[in-house]
């Protein structure tokens, strides 16, 4: 594998996930020892709160610091990385030295960094409702139907969340929740099912079934699509 | 013109447009502009967009996240949409795309009932987003030979990914034009592929860089870049899981 930075190119960028918390020696030196001015965008706790990311990127030269003062910066971006605890003040000294560059820690929205984004495309907004559906202990067969059932229907995806997570919150993880697309054979209709499936029925499961639905139906009023919690009895698949 | 290609990776492509905070906005703007653009995108919807973004407190930096509400405008199809919300117009479509020369016209229509509607100085932002779903057969795949853009393993890592999440901002201009190139693995829909989504988001950094009335070009010229990107990204083995047409 071959992957060389050209020492003209004004933009470069290593991210960095963890799930401790804490983040590893980035070993940037030789990215950043190049005499040119870089900006430096940090952000911790991206929406689960467990993965932080930080963005290091060349900005041209002529771009000024924030403070004007390039010591005042580094110092200062030292102090906030430090005091969060993500990288241990030697490995941001590390980055520091070796260059003559000048820090500018700006804020991202200026120039539209990696955590300053709006979600205006809709694949992406649904794969991430399916792994975070997927991630509550809820079995997807055919992501893809669920996928294009979602994209036909835009406005399912909160009640689709608050319905499995009361759904996960009333069965537990001793039962088979199965998020499938329905698709009734007699006429052009179908939608959402989370089928619940317990290892053994037992005559409380229809009430329960009902409290859950209580729990959402009122949200589908002014939805585009369906959505029903129910079982098929069957046993786990 | 670009390659062709019968079987596209091509998911979802968006044009944005977002207007400077002094642009004035009140809650009759979607549905004025609906008004004009139902010949084209007759149904409507809602949706909520949540925005995330870094800013610098008093205490330090700090994530916020907001969500707003964008009424939707689908066409009869059902796969081409305009979203509309404050200050904001994006113009989505997701598959089949069919091809630039299909979807630039109802970004250019969506574009005009904006203009009419609301006096636009400036833009915050412009934006061409292309997101990618490139499935290669196997239970696992050679990223060299599938990728001029992937990540670098020094020889003491192991070599195998179980996945990866890979970024860069690849500047386009002296102007400060940026396309953001994205390569994440996701959950595959069946055994024994390798499921990746190549992002490529064509934007300028400068904010009212762009004025209104150039807004339509400017567009054109960032779908060959992001073109010339995305063929920048992806070898002749990739081309042939695509099928190109010659």
């Amino acid at each position: 594998m071959r992957y060389s930075l050209s020492s003209t190119s004004l933009s470069e960028l290593a991210r960095r996930t963890c799930t401790s918390g804490v983040f590893p020696d980035m070993g940037m030196s030789p990215l950043l020892g190049r005499g040119e001015p870089f900006s430096f965008q940090m952000q911790e706790a991206v929406e689960s709160g467990l993965r932080c990311k930080s963005e290091f990127e060349r900005v041209p030269k002529t771009r000024a610091t924030e403070s004007g003062n390039p010591l005042a910066d580094r110092e200062r971006i030292t102090r906030e990385v430090a005091g969060r605890g993500l990288l241990p003040s030697s490995s941001i000294k590390g980055m520091f030295e070796g260059s003559s560059a000048l820090v500018n820690l700006k804020s991202s929205s200026s120039r539209g960094g990696w955590w300053s984004r709006t979600r205006i495309d809709v694949t992406s907004e649904i794969e991430d409702l399916l792994s975070r559906v997927q991630s509550a202990v809820v079995t997807v067969p055919d992501p893809a139907k669920v996928a294009d059932y979602l994209l036909a229907h835009l406005d399912m995806g909160g009640v689709l969340l608050s319905a499995c997570g009361a759904a996960c919150k009333s069965f537990g993880p001793d039962m088979q929740l199965s998020l499938e697309v329905y698709r009734d054979p007699e006429i052009d209709d179908e939608y959402l099912t989370l089928y619940v499936r317990p290892k053994k029925y037992d005559s409380t499961l229809l009430d329960r079934i009902d409290t859950v639905r209580a729990e959402y139906q009122g949200n589908l009023a002014d939805k585009s699509g369906w959505f029903l919690v129910t079982t098929d009895f069957q046993p786990p698949r | 013109m670009g390659r062709k290609y019968r079987n596209p990776p091509i998911i979802e492509a968006v044009c944005e447009f977002r207007l400077t905070p002094a642009t004035k906005w009140d809650l009759a703007v979607p549905g004025l502009v609906y008004e004009k653009v139902k010949g084209d995108f007759p149904r409507r919807e809602q949706r909520s967009i949540r925005e995330t973004q870094l800013v610098e407190g008093p205490e330090g930096l700090l994530q916020e996240v907001r969500v707003t509400e964008a009424a939707v405008f689908r066409s009869e199809k059902g796969n081409v949409f305009a979203q509309v919300g404050p200050r904001l117009l994006a113009v989505n479509c997701i598959r089949p795309y069919v091809s630039w020369d299909d979807f630039k016209p109802s970004i250019e229509r969506a574009f005009r009932a904006l203009s009419e509607t609301v006096a636009i100085e400036r833009f915050a932002r412009i934006g061409l987003l292309y997101v990618n779903r490139i499935e290669i057969p196997g239970g696992w795949a050679d990223l060299d030979k599938y990728f001029e853009f992937r990540p670098f393993l020094g020889p003491r890592l192991p070599q195998h990914m179980s996945s990866l999440m890979l970024g860069c901002i690849l500047p386009f201009s002296e102007e400060g034009e940026i396309c953001r190139v994205e390569l994440t693995t996701v959950a595959p829909d069946k055994p024994d592929t390798v499921v990746l989504l190549l992002t490529l988001d064509y934007s300028f950094v400068q904010p009212k860089a762009v004025a209104p009335d150039k807004a339509l070009a400017w567009i054109e010229t960032a779908h060959s870049h992001v073109e010339d990107v995305f063929e920048g990204c992806i070898t002749d083995c990739l081309r042939e899981i695509f099928h190109e047409v010659k």
